[in-house]
């Protein structure tokens, strides 16, 4: 590991999850014409109350309960082209209902909304529009002015603009932040892994040794909590394993494991890029280099709805290197 | 600017708000700040919008400006920065261990200057290239590389922070 990656890992952790702040709020603040005044801003913090639990912190990607696509998949070839909706699909999903005026409403992505903290407008950004919805009916209902905002479980169908409701439950998210998972490609030693208290701590001294012997080789390092007391070193590397595999094995008693990378850097970056390197409405968050549950680099995209515009993007990167999670699927 | 471009900074504000303002974070050693640094910045690239017409150079103009906001408070002293002995921010939910950690990485933090902090908090959080660092504190590669080398010697060295990695929980 080099010594940036290993940083990053320390401040990535260190580092709190916070939330998105509100555009409204800055736009507020805007003068109606440029001037070169300098503005003071009212420390935002004295306006909020609540401290956020859930973060739309684009460096991490959580699987959103309900998700019919989980992010950490195998790397499997994806059907991006059936992820596409199209009007007359029927929509099963859930997330917060906004009516600027209790009238109109949209449909907002819950990974924008969880546990936000206080804004002045209730107002969501990532939505589309929601026709036939009960404002009455929601969970967690707000109400500030003539503004409304609440959460629930939408059975409907995808006009081509927006959706239509035929069932809707009042039912707040059900966030839960899981534990990464080993990579199915990690397989235990035959008496399991080794306990810290046995075999000493763990740290990533052999795996920065190894990665400055042979630079370019580690692409990935991470590491898992298999179970109490048990920490194992994961090293994605380019080209063959084995070697890496025996060193390592060595070093770490057993905890550690070596998988060989189907991808390489630059090809991960390209896709990342090709998401992300653009403002965009309907990507709401994602990671430039997930590990996927097969323990393989993973670029996974976030987005409100797949349209056959981002499924062609897909489409053009190599094979299982991208995963797209819509929140709104068919 | 018109209801296109407003839609834009608002798709943008949301969707990178939250990373800027843990890189700001790093900084401050204070979310509050960090929020105001960042809102602040956030202005400051509204009302050049129209001439970022993409998130890579919107959100190159926005840490730019975090970066010069943060250190022209620190000069002028409107900056108040605790070497904290409690832990800053911490919520509720948060793991012991995590903690732990985020006070010792603000402690340890608080020994360096303004800049090398930014140069810690753009290139091992946000990950950006020595060169694209260099563009954020609008300095030299050279002078990045020299930052943040001094800058890590002072954590490897600060009481503080231990860097035994038993002590990153997951």
């Amino acid at each position: 590991m080099t010594d940036t990656q290993g940083w990053h890992e320390i401040f990535e952790v260190a580092v709190p999850a916070v939330s998105p702040l509100d555009p409204d709020l800055i736009l507020a603040h805007a003068p109606p014409e440029r001037q070169h005044a300098r503005l003071r801003l009212v420390p935002i913090m004295a306006t909020i109350t609540a401290v956020a639990i859930i973060a739309a912190v684009l460096t991490v990607v959580l699987p959103r309960p309900g998700s019919k696509s989980a992010p950490s998949a195998d790397n499997a070839r994806q059907d991006y082209a059936a992820l596409v909706l199209r009007p007359g699909d029927r929509v099963d999903a859930w997330g917060s209902i906004y009516s600027p005026d209790g009238r109109s409403a949209r449909f907002c992505d819950p990974d924008e909304g969880v546990a936000t903290a206080p804004r002045e407008s209730l107002r969501c950004y990532f939505s589309v529009p929601i026709t036939g919805v009960d404002l009455h009916r929601l969970a967690d209902r707000q109400v500030r002015g003539r503004e409304i905002r609440g959460w629930a479980h939408v059975d409907g169908f995808w006009t081509g603009t927006g959706v239509r409701v035929r069932r809707q439950t009042a039912a707040l998210p059900a966030a839960e932040r899981p534990d990464p998972q080993l990579p199915t490609a990690c397989t235990p030693p035959p008496a399991g892994w080794p306990q810290q208290s046995q075999v000493g701590p763990i740290t990533y001294g052999p795996l920065e040794a190894y990665a400055r012997a042979h630079p370019g080789t580690v692409i990935v390092p991470s590491v898992y909590f298999p179970g109490p007391d048990q920490k194992v070193v994961f090293a994605l590397v380019a080209g063959d394993a084995e070697p890496a595999r025996r060193i390592l094995e060595r070093a770490y008693h057993g905890s550690v494991c070596v998988v060989a990378s189907r991808y390489t850097r630059a090809q991960a970056d390209a896709a990342a890029a090709a998401f992300f390197g653009h403002i965009s409405k309907l990507i709401t968050g994602g990671q430039g280099s997930d590990v996927s549950r097969a323990g393989q680099l993973q670029v996974t995209v976030q987005a409100v709805l797949v349209t056959p515009e981002l499924a062609h993007r897909a489409e053009r990167q190599p094979v299982g290197l991208v995963h797209l999670d819509p929140w709104l699927s068919p | 600017m018109g209801e296109d471009d407003l839609e834009e900074f608002r798709a943008f504000v949301m969707a990178r708000s939250a990373s800027m303002i843990r890189s700001a974070w790093l900084m401050t050693g204070s979310e509050a700040t960090a929020q105001d640094l960042v809102q602040s910045a956030l202005l400051t690239t509204w009302q050049r919008w129209s001439t970022l017409r993409d998130q890579k150079a919107a959100e190159a103009y926005t840490r730019r400006v975090v970066v010069t906001t943060y250190v022209s408070w620190r000069r002028r002293r409107a900056f108040h920065e605790r070497p904290t002995q409690t832990v800053p921010d911490l919520a509720a939910d948060d793991l012991v261990g995590r903690a732990e950690l985020r006070h010792d990485v603000a402690a340890a933090l608080a020994l360096l200057s303004p800049r090398q902090r930014a140069v810690i908090a753009l290139r091992y959080l946000d990950q950006l290239t020595e060169a694209e660092t260099a563009a954020a504190l609008g300095c030299s590669i050279g002078t990045v590389k020299t930052q943040a080398a001094r800058a890590i010697a002072r954590l490897r060295a600060s009481p503080a922070l231990d860097l035994d990695p038993r002590r990153v929980p997951r």
